[in-house]
């Protein structure tokens, strides 16, 4: 007996139908998540008793609640291991030593023999760490240049690592 | 038993969060860079590891902020002060580096997500004189670093294996990074010349994170003898 008083397809209509209603981008990108299907191994009884069945692959769509668990994966990709990427980047950058050059106003030129001499500072604190948005080769300049990683609170998300798992929860139907 | 109300409030509240859909939309172009970022993290947390303190180094200064590339370039490039990791274990100096291009021995040029080269061919390229890409033989370790939300495209994996194959015979340690899986690929990576699959390479996964560290420190150490 199910333990939801709802079936896998109405579960997945109203997971599909509120992500489109907020963002239609994420919910193409979790409807192409389940649309790839998955592969099975099917297997055809031989004619000749004495020869093993012929076992081949076959992709095959998703069950509505394989399905299901296939968008709560992508949103915890989304929503946990994003953030949690930024979060451990941060701590190993951290960790690291800023390299300050010693040189002064002195060009230094960069050669294969030697190394250039730095001074290493702000070992343990926070660096602030950036992607560029507009690279080099890009013609038309708009909007922001670069995009400032931030760390999130682990508080937040430990949250949202708590609601995907309540929501994985909800969505699963076979008994274990 | 749970009702359908149940679920529409479990999915109201992760969708409403602040690590929800306001996020998704912050983040979304540069959820890839994001996750080189980790990968690049996890590089300096394995030099860490060997007892060697990395220090972070800009092409044209000292780097705050410490500057990612937003997509594949130059070595020597001072279009910004794009960041990377030098370090020195046992007398030998190595560079890490994210978005860069190596030319392969076929004479085409490469991109490596995150990679770990040789300290002196780096500089060297960045030497007003003889400024270039870096060749092949200078790379030591490569990954490609992949995030996605399902399942990976198989034709990363064949596009990867191309690239590596271009790279020569110095290169010690590769592999493809994702937060992702495929089964099929896995098996596609299993001969012996083949990158090393880091499938669900992830802060949820920290034995596989184990793993990856620990490869680059077991790799660096017989290659330096320390």
């Amino acid at each position: 007996m199910s333990r939801n008083s709802y079936t896998s397809q109405q579960a997945l209509d109203l997971l599909m139908s509120k992500l489109r209603a907020q963002n239609d981008l994420l919910a193409r990108n979790i409807q192409a998540a389940i649309d790839v299907g998955k592969d099975v191994s099917e297997e055809e009884p031989s004619n000749d008793r004495r020869k093993k069945p012929r076992v081949y692959r076959r992709t095959v769509r998703f069950s509505h609640e394989e399905a299901l668990q296939v968008a709560v994966s992508a949103l915890q990709a989304y929503f946990v291991e994003q953030p949690l990427f930024i979060d451990e980047a941060s701590d190993n950058f951290a960790k690291a030593a800023l390299g300050r050059p010693t040189h002064g106003l002195n060009k230094w030129v960069p050669s294969g023999d030697e190394r250039e001499p730095v001074v290493l500072e702000q070992q343990g604190n926070e660096k602030q760490l950036e992607i560029e948005l507009h690279t080099e080769t890009k013609v038309t300049r708009e909007g922001d240049e670069i995009f400032a990683l931030k760390r999130l609170s682990r508080q937040s998300i430990e949250e949202q690592r708590q609601q995907i798992n309540h929501l994985r929860a909800l969505t699963t139907f076979s008994e274990e | 038993m749970a009702t359908l109300q149940d679920l529409e409030n479990a999915i109201d509240a992760l969708l409403n969060h602040p690590l929800g859909v306001g996020q998704y939309q912050l983040v979304q172009t540069v959820e890839e860079k994001a996750y080189e970022a980790y990968v690049f993290g996890l590089c300096l947390r394995a030099v860490r590891e060997l007892g060697v303190t990395p220090v972070l180094r800009g092409n044209t200064g000292t780097p705050t902020p410490f500057i990612f590339r937003g997509a594949p370039g130059q070595i020597h490039s001072r279009g910004r002060n794009y960041g990377y990791a030098e370090f020195t274990l046992n007398g030998y100096d190595f560079e890490i580096q994210a978005g860069v291009e190596f030319k392969g021995t076929s004479g085409m040029t490469h991109e490596l997500d995150v990679c770990i080269m040789r300290g002196p061919d780096a500089r060297t390229c960045r030497n007003p004189q003889s400024l270039d890409d870096p060749a092949s033989a200078s790379l030591i370790c490569g990954w490609e670093c992949k995030f996605y939300a399902g399942n990976l495209d198989k034709g990363l994996g064949r596009a990867f294996v191309g690239l590596i194959d271009d790279m020569g015979s110095n290169l010690r340690l590769s592999g493809m990074c994702s937060n992702s899986s495929h089964p099929q690929l896995r098996k596609y990576f299993q001969p012996d010349r083949r990158p090393y699959p880091h499938f669900r390479l992830t802060p949820l996964e920290t034995s596989n994170e184990d793993i990856f560290v620990n490869q680059i420190k077991g790799e660096l150490k017989k290659m330096t003898g320390a």
